[in-house]
């Protein structure tokens, strides 16, 4: 009887131990198998399930239906869809721009109704490499190396630290400034301080051993295509986009529609 | 004795075997839970985006670039260093910790598991009249309804009051497309216009912002009573009643405006404008540097026309006329042509490519 009770905590235990892991991978936007993703992409495709296909990505690209790369910077007129051959549109411009996610689960709607049902099952795609500039690591300048935000703290801290003694200042005159800021009781005396104190920050940021440095993303776009007319092929591409960034893959996804300048649709 | 050691010994093995695992499982999860208790919080899209026109309730995003937030039981939070990149803003962590965010001159400072913030400029006025140089201090603390917090290792901040610190025109919660969005003016993709000016930056996110509007921000004008505050109330929108975004180059130049005038006391009709007050003027151009706290209007038609003299104005674009005269007391870089600002100055500084006329910076359509 006492074995079983401890089998049983033993199993409640296991139980547990999985769950919580098992959670964490369903709240994160990352993906350890981006080509795995991609085929899943292209299976849910193949079976007409775009709306799920779309709920299924781990994070959208929020997506500004009217802004895209390659256009000339004008709003996009989707009353003037039918001339680039989409007879389908279920918004107006203004409400697009209100819901562009709609647009998106409505584009795949479009493209199946104006093309067949075929168009989604001729599918190609490339895989490109991107190289955007899209975030920002913590690097130590002297050895070039990338550090943890908890480093970077630590670094900087002890930076301006030294900067704040060799400038006159006592700890404890910086910590009461500090406290006093936080508490909002700051005086005219202490504002003073505290203003001699970000001088001395401002003048020194650069010379700061923790640097906020821009980081190339590695990563790459797989580009799909679908069975559009050849004339057509230019105008309408599903992408799905995936990075790596700060260590691990992040999976973004979206549509691109690009509408070459001068062309109809294009105002 | 054989019998008993052929019983106890699978038990021992099994006893062991388990001890082992739970140990492994434990270690494990101490691992996993390390990363879980900062990742627990889903994550959020924060657009970052240029301003557009002023035909929505929102200017339409443009220019934008995309970092992920966090949903913090519907608060959405952002690291300090995501929020400082896309808007050219510095991040630097001292003493404390504090963590500070600085921009166009103004600093903004955070502190850990604290709703207080504290932002602080300092800057000169000459007053031309006695040539005398005034130094101002514009400190406020503020207080956010949340926290800083630690999530996934970073330092984050609830995204909406810390983008206002740092001088965004809009920051709001996109509730049709479930993203945040912050409009500002240095946001150009992933790389953020420069602009050298220093901004007075502050609104309703600041302790007893309202009862400042008689702040002196230099000799002869104050903060509200002088109109440099939007004094417009957005009702559906009332973060932004009294927002104030000005340059210290538009503050010297209605001191020498007044200088100008033979030391005539003269009110602003208007400074800085808000997105809804801009937008609420039936003339007023979208791209208006009334909203980029670089522009005033005052006066009547012999101020302005005094104005066109000392600073030699040329017709310009989009009906501007621009200074030729380097020396001009006011210093205005461009006012008005007569045929748009009929009978009032709108002067404006270091227009277009932020200090010089070399080329456009881009205008989102």
């Amino acid at each position: 009887m006492r074995n079983r009770k401890v089998l049983l905590v033993i199993f409640a235990v296991l139980i547990l131990s999985l769950a919580i892991p098992i959670k964490t991978t369903q709240t994160r936007g990352e993906v350890n198998n981006p080509d795995k993703l991609v085929e899943e992409f292209l299976k849910s495709m193949d079976n007409g399930n775009y709306a799920e296909v779309l709920d299924k990505m781990v994070l959208w690209v929020p997506f500004d239906p009217l802004n895209r790369v390659g256009n000339s910077g004008k709003l996009m007129d989707l009353s003037k869809a039918e001339e680039i051959g989409i007879d389908k549109v279920s918004a107006t411009p203004e409400e697009a721009k209100n819901f562009n996610i709609q647009l998106l689960k409505d584009e795949a709607e479009i493209i199946k109704h104006t093309f067949g049902e075929d168009a989604f099952k001729n599918v190609t795609f490339t895989k490109e490499r991107n190289d955007g500039v899209l975030d920002t690591v913590w690097v130590d300048i002297r050895t070039g190396k990338q550090i943890t935000p908890q480093e970077a703290e630590k670094i900087s801290i002890a930076f301006y630290d030294k900067l704040f003694r060799d400038n006159g200042f006592t700890e404890d005159e910086v910590n009461e400034v500090t406290n006093a800021a936080k508490n909002q009781t700051l005086t005219k005396a202490l504002e003073e301080r505290m203003q001699k104190l970000g001088q001395i920050v401002n003048e020194n940021a650069s010379r700061c051993p923790a640097q906020l440095k821009p980081i190339t993303t590695e990563g790459y776009t797989y580009r799909l295509s679908f069975g559009l007319p050849e004339s057509n092929k230019d105008y309408h591409s599903f992408f799905i986009r995936i990075e790596y960034r700060n260590g691990r893959w992040v999976t973004l996804c979206g549509i691109e529609m690009n509408l070459p300048e001068g062309e109809p649709g294009d105002i | 004795m054989k019998n008993i050691t052929k019983e106890v010994r699978p038990l021992q093995v099994v006893k062991m075997t388990l001890s082992i695992l739970i140990i492994v499982i434990f270690g494990l999860n101490l691992f996993s839970t390390q990363s879980v208790s900062s990742a627990s919080y889903p994550t959020t899209p924060i657009v970052f985006s240029n301003i557009s026109d002023k035909s929505g309730d929102y200017p339409a995003v443009c220019y934008s670039t995309t970092k992920n937030g966090y949903n913090v039981n519907g608060h959405i939070y952002v690291k300090f260093q995501d929020l400082a990149t896309p808007l050219g803003a510095a991040y630097t962590v001292v003493s404390g910790p504090t963590y500070v965010l600085t921009i166009n001159g103004q600093s903004n400072y955070f502190y850990p598991s604290s709703t207080t913030s504290y932002s602080q400029i300092y800057y000169t006025i000459l007053d031309k009249s006695n040539n005398q140089t005034t130094p101002y201090s514009f400190s406020f603390s503020g207080t956010m309804p949340y926290p800083v917090m630690t999530i996934d290792g970073y330092p984050c901040v609830w995204v909406q009051y810390a983008a206002c610190t740092l001088g965004s025109l809009i920051a709001t919660w996109d509730s049709i497309n479930n993203k945040f969005i912050i409009y500002h003016w240095r946001v150009n993709v992933n790389t953020p216009l420069s602009d050298s000016n220093t901004y007075l930056v502050g609104g309703e996110w600041l302790s007893n912002w309202d009862s400042n509007s008689t702040l002196n921000l230099a000799p002869h004008f104050k903060l509200g009573s002088d109109n440099i505050w939007s004094n417009y109330n957005p009702s559906s929108h009332p973060d932004y009643y009294r927002q104030v975004k000005i340059a210290q180059t538009v503050l010297q130049s209605m001191e020498n405006t007044r200088s100008l005038m033979e030391n005539t006391p003269y009110t602003p009709s208007c400074a800085f404008r808000s997105y809804w007050y801009n937008k609420s003027l039936s003339g007023s151009w979208i791209w208006s540097w009334h909203m980029k706290g670089r522009a005033m209007d005052a006066g009547g038609t012999t101020m302005r026309d005094t104005v066109i003299g000392d600073i030699g104005a040329v017709a310009g674009y989009d009906g501007f006329l621009y200074s030729t005269n380097p020396s001009s007391v006011t210093q205005w870089d461009e006012v008005e042509s007569p045929s748009l600002a009929t009978n009032w100055l709108h002067g404006q500084r270091a227009p277009r490519n932020q200090d010089n006329r070399s080329g456009p910076v881009p205008h989102c359509p």
